[in-house]
């Protein structure tokens, strides 16, 4: 059973003093003094991180993470756009159960402030197909196109989105290391400018540096010492297209609803078992569609469901979503965005969750989308 | 700089989808745009089911408002892309343009059953090239 032992993240913000690698090192150490555990200890580092190399020119972070800890262990870096974090989670986790190893860190980090809008823009770009780049297509515009496909089918509209920003601001506020701290109103939701019709600037994440480390371990012995731990119980991963046109529903990501099942399936819980959850709102209609594909919610019923609130901290329903902030109002360093959801329900399990702990959280579930929807990463947590 | 290479590539798939007719199955007005595209904001994107079964992605053009919505007939028409450098080659690509657009103020409803199959024989053969 691998567990996880220790977590860090730094602020995510517009970290102006702060280089990529600057974060990385922050994480590192952070993560190391919280575990109480020192380098030599650790047996090999997962680096999740999209846009190094499209926007810092920066590659071969292993020998760079090498340098800044002084070691000699593998270091592998891992790339499936937003769901860098996840998906190093995963491959951290497994390289653990198939090695003679015994601890592995795994850090998500990115730098994305350095560079002028329309850059991050283009670089995001990236993880979109060529065809949807030539359109000019951004992030927001693939999913407004998913959010407009949505309202078709079910019949909702812009105001049933403005539900997730607001209850993920006020979750924000409760965050220290958020990149908002502001309660955000419906009206100033509703009346932001459009990015990408029908989504606004308040209806989709920002743009955010920040890095985000967990440690794992299958040594009993280092487990037991270590007062806050919890057990991976699943951790799954599942593809699609990543043209959103070559989708079997533009309103549905597939690779979420794979993942899940097998999550829950090798884990023997049920959906009702999940007390806190953070899943992937890059943008407002994400949120939405991630408690659909997850199973929480039923198919066409988000949009209505959501205008409930019953996800938001203080009610009194039996699953609280996205206490982090989510990306939306924590903020969306890519690669660091997988890590920290971990690492979020890994404060709530261990009681750590200060001023937004959902009591007597025992099991809670991570959901980490790459791009559109190609790549999904569902962790399910508890001991 | 665009690479020719790449766009002498791209140029096979031009001629697939030339003049294929479609339905726009979602849409999008781009607001802000990524650095290329940043001079033609605000543009309409559309992901169309062609006639054949297959689906594609591209910007609307020669539309009115009432156009952008899902369930526009569509027909794939060549226009200018990308335009990079002074030496840079010109990227051309596939756009769509509603079949029956709303600034004619003809819609194959109103016109008797010999009228509307000319008037579609005749926009789709212009259509196909422009």
């Amino acid at each position: 059973m691998v567990s996880l032992i220790g977590y860090y993240t730094t602020k995510f913000g517009e970290l102006w003093n702060l280089s990529l690698f600057d974060l990385v090192s922050e994480a590192i150490n952070g993560v190391l003094k919280n575990a109480k555990l020192e380098k030599k200890q650790i047996d090999a580092v997962f680096f999740g991180n999209m846009m190094a190399g499209v926007l810092g020119n920066n590659l071969h972070s292993s020998a760079k993470i090498a340098e800044i800890l002084k070691v000699n262990i593998p270091v592998f870096r891992v790339e499936a756009a937003c769901a860098s974090g996840g998906l190093a989670f995963h491959l951290g986790k497994n390289y653990l159960e198939t090695n003679r190893v015994r601890t592995v860190l795994v850090v998500g980090a990115e730098k994305m402030t350095d560079s002028s809008p329309e850059e991050t823009t283009s670089a995001l770009a990236s993880a979109a197909s060529g065809e949807e780049q030539e359109a000019g297509l951004t992030f927001p515009g693939l999913y407004a196109m998913i959010a407009q496909s949505y309202f078709n089918n079910y019949g909702y509209n812009e105001k049933n989105l403005a539900y997730v920003s607001y209850k993920n601001h006020f979750h924000g506020s409760l965050n220290e290391k958020a990149h908002f701290r502001k309660r955000l109103t419906m009206e100033q939701i509703l009346e932001s400018p459009y990015i990408a019709y029908p989504l606004k600037v308040l209806d989709s994440s920002p743009i955010s540096d920040g890095a985000s480390a967990v440690i794992l371990s299958s040594d009993n012995f280092l487990i037991k010492k270590r007062k806050e731990s919890v057990n991976v119980l699943a951790n799954e991963v599942a593809t699609d297209t990543i043209s959103l046109k070559e989708r079997k529903k533009i309103d549905e990501l597939l690779a979420t609803k794979i993942a899940a099942e097998k999550a829950f399936a090798v884990s023997k819980l049920k959906r009702s078992d999940i007390d806190v959850a953070e899943v992937h709102d890059c943008f407002s209609i994400a949120e939405i569609l991630a408690m659909e594909d997850l199973g929480f919610w039923k198919k066409g019923e988000g949009g209505k469901r959501i205008t409930e609130l019953s996800t938001m901290f203080g009610s009194k329903s039996s699953l609280i979503v996205n206490t982090s902030g989510g990306l939306k109002a924590a903020g969306h360093p890519v690669g660091a965005t997988g890590i920290k959801q971990i690492g979020e329900i890994f404060l709530q399990l261990t009681d750590q969750a200060t001023n937004r702990q959902v009591k007597g959280a025992e099991i809670g579930l991570a959901h980490n989308v790459g791009g559109s929807g190609g790549t999904v990463v569902v962790t399910i947590l508890g001991n | 700089m665009i690479s020719p290479v790449k766009i002498w590539r791209r140029q096979k798939q031009i001629s697939r989808l030339l003049g294929k007719r479609g339905t726009v199955i979602t849409w999008t007005e781009i607001m802000i745009a990524s650095q290329e595209f940043k001079k033609f904001v605000p543009f309409p994107v559309v992901i169309v089911k062609l006639d054949n079964g297959n689906k594609a992605v591209g910007q609307l053009v020669d539309y009115e408002e009432a156009d952008l919505k899902i369930g526009t007939k569509v027909v794939a028409v060549l226009r200018k892309t990308k335009e990079g450098e002074r030496e840079d080659v010109i990227a051309y690509g596939i756009k769509f343009k509603p079949l029956y657009p709303s600034y004619a103020g003809l819609q194959p409803k109103g016109l008797s059953k010999q009228l509307r199959g000319s008037y579609t024989r005749a926009n789709s053969f212009v259509s196909g090239i422009f």
